[in-house]
């Protein structure tokens, strides 16, 4: 049983489409694990692609030196928070 | 960025201000004193640098002072554990980052100039001032170190072919590390041969590009690949004063590159070369599509395996990709030989990291090949794995720890056998065609 928000559940959905993560099931996604390097194992094109997807789906432009940037990026439950307070569509 | 804030000896936008020559010199001069120089035995110092400065004005600041001490500056392939293991794990090296320079930075201020007795053009030509590495078949990287003379004579072809020559001191925004070979050539050796302004972060993002290009005086040469500018078209305003775009490591397709022309205003110029010589060739795909040599080399095809001569250096090297080459002496790139992987910059070998994998603890057998190309999308790996008791994202997790994380396959998968033929081998159409199956199969259960 996953213990991930509707909105974690949609970003989950969404890296696993997108990113190539075939392999990873939704349910054994943890919420609060690492998304890069260990973890999901994302690397730095990921992070592009990432920044992508958050401007097309939800009206985010990312800067990597807003000051809360790694940790924006550091779970899957910290992006979702992220995204809640800051899309625009 | 204010005019008025940049004079002819500039030579950096560091944090929020501009760095001028002497300043930088100051600053070499320092590293030399409190870093380099502090054995006070010559002979017992390391001969060596690893210089793991992320900021490119840091970068600069510790290669110039470890070339002019006459050390070495190590160039690490990734910042993977395994990597920065295998290099320091060598009494000769020292490791150099950016809070030792920033330390430097902070609180150096400009020295009278009679302290200084170095001119880059006095450094000899055949002195050994960085090694790179690339990946071996078997796993452990192959070295290739460079002279000073060799990296001047690379950025000169390069520098002139673009025309560069003709641009009062244009400015380089680089995405791109300058610890990899195109990175070090277009960021560190062009400031210091020609004197480019250089801006010291490594921008990401598009909206981190605009902000860099702003914050350096015009016009701007933007050093990056076709990753950064596949992200930069999505946003469609606000770009200028770029004069022209530097993209390598990996080829621009036709329409992505006519893209970022239209939209970023600018010549989309790209850079073919590989870690052990440099930049090869260049092209504009807008206006042509095949790839012309730097005057210094020459190109031969030998039992399907390219060959790159440098008359000057009477260098000759085996190239990992199949080109064809054309009556007009260009060439066309057709592929890479077989073994040979290249994601994000990185070149890799697929043996490489299949033996990587077969050495992990509990990993009985595994293989790593290559899925089906697509232009634009990064080339895409795949691993089936035998690790009984072990699951998929457990083996992920412990490669994650000794490799670069853009070659991590996706998928890995572990199963329960692989598709040996009855000679022992494992052709590629197998291994898509078992992967194929086994999706199916983890579908329906």
């Amino acid at each position: 049983m996953s213990n991930l928000t509707d909105l974690e559940s949609e970003l989950g959905e969404l890296l696993i489409v997108n990113l190539n993560l075939e392999d990873i099931k939704l349910e054994d996604i943890d919420s609060e694990a690492a998304l890069f390097n260990e973890g999901l194992g994302l690397d730095s094109i990921d992070a592009l692609e990432l920044g992508m997807l958050l401007s097309t789906k939800y009206g985010i432009k990312l800067q990597s030196d807003d000051p809360d940037f790694a940790r924006i990026f550091s779970s899957l439950r910290t992006l979702a928070v992220y995204v809640e307070s800051n899309r625009t569509s | 960025m204010s005019s008025s804030q940049i004079t002819k000896k500039s030579i950096a936008w560091y944090i929020d201000h501009v760095i001028e020559q002497c300043l930088f010199e100051s600053h070499v001069a320092q590293a030399r004193i409190n870093l380099l120089q502090i054995h006070p035995n010559v002979a017992e110092r390391p001969a060596r640098v690893l210089n793991l400065c992320e900021n490119r004005y840091h970068f600069l600041v510790a290669f110039t002072a470890s070339m002019l001490e006459g050390r070495m500056t190590m160039l690490p392939a990734n910042r993977s554990e395994g990597e920065i293991t295998r290099l320091t794990n060598n009494k000769d090296v020292q490791l150099i980052n950016d809070s030792l320079i920033r330390d430097i930075c902070q609180t150096v201020e400009v020295t009278s100039s009679e302290l200084f007795t170095w001119n880059i053009r006095l450094v000899p030509t055949d002195m050994i001032v960085a090694e790179l590495y690339t990946s071996g078949s078997t796993g452990v990287p192959i070295a290739h170190q460079k002279t000073w003379g060799q990296l001047v004579s690379g950025a000169h072809q390069v520098y002139t072919r673009f025309d560069l020559d003709r641009i009062t001191r244009p400015s380089i925004v680089a995405t791109v590390p300058p610890q990899h070979m195109f990175g070090f050539e277009m960021s560190i050796i062009f400031p210091l041969v020609y004197g480019v302004f250089i801006h010291h972060d490594q921008p990401f993002y598009p909206l981190d590009i605009q902000r860099a290009i702003n914050e350096v005086p015009a016009p701007c040469i933007l050093v990056t690949t076709p990753t950064h500018l596949k992200a930069c078209i999505t946003l469609e305003h606000d770009w200028k004063n770029i004069e022209q775009i530097i993209s390598a490591t990996s080829p621009l397709s036709e329409e992505l590159a006519s893209q970022v022309e239209s939209i970023m205003y600018t010549k989309a110029k790209e850079i073919y070369g590989c870690s052990e010589v440099g930049a090869i060739a260049t092209r504009r795909v807008t206006k042509k599509p095949t790839w012309l040599l730097l005057p210094d080399f020459a190109l031969s095809v030998i039992n399907e395996t390219v060959w790159l001569n440098n008359p000057v250096t009477n260098k000759t090297t085996s190239l990992p990709d199949k080109l064809e080459i054309l009556s007009d002496g260009t060439f066309r790139l057709i592929g890479r030989a077989t073994d040979m992987i290249k994601i994000g910059g990185k070149r890799g070998s697929l043996a490489e990291l299949t033996a990587h994998i077969k050495y992990l603890e509990g990993v009985e057998d595994a293989v790593v090949f290559k899925l089906d190309y697509q232009e634009n999308q990064r080339e895409r790996l795949a691993a089936l794995v035998i690790a009984p008791g072990f699951s998929s994202m457990q083996v992920r997790e412990a490669l994650s720890k000794i490799i670069d994380s853009v070659f991590l396959p996706r998928p890995l998968y572990t199963v329960q056998d692989l598709p040996y033929t009855s000679s022992g081998k494992l052709p590629i159409a197998d291994l898509l065609t078992y992967l194929k199956d086994h999706k199916k199969k983890i579908k329906t259960c």
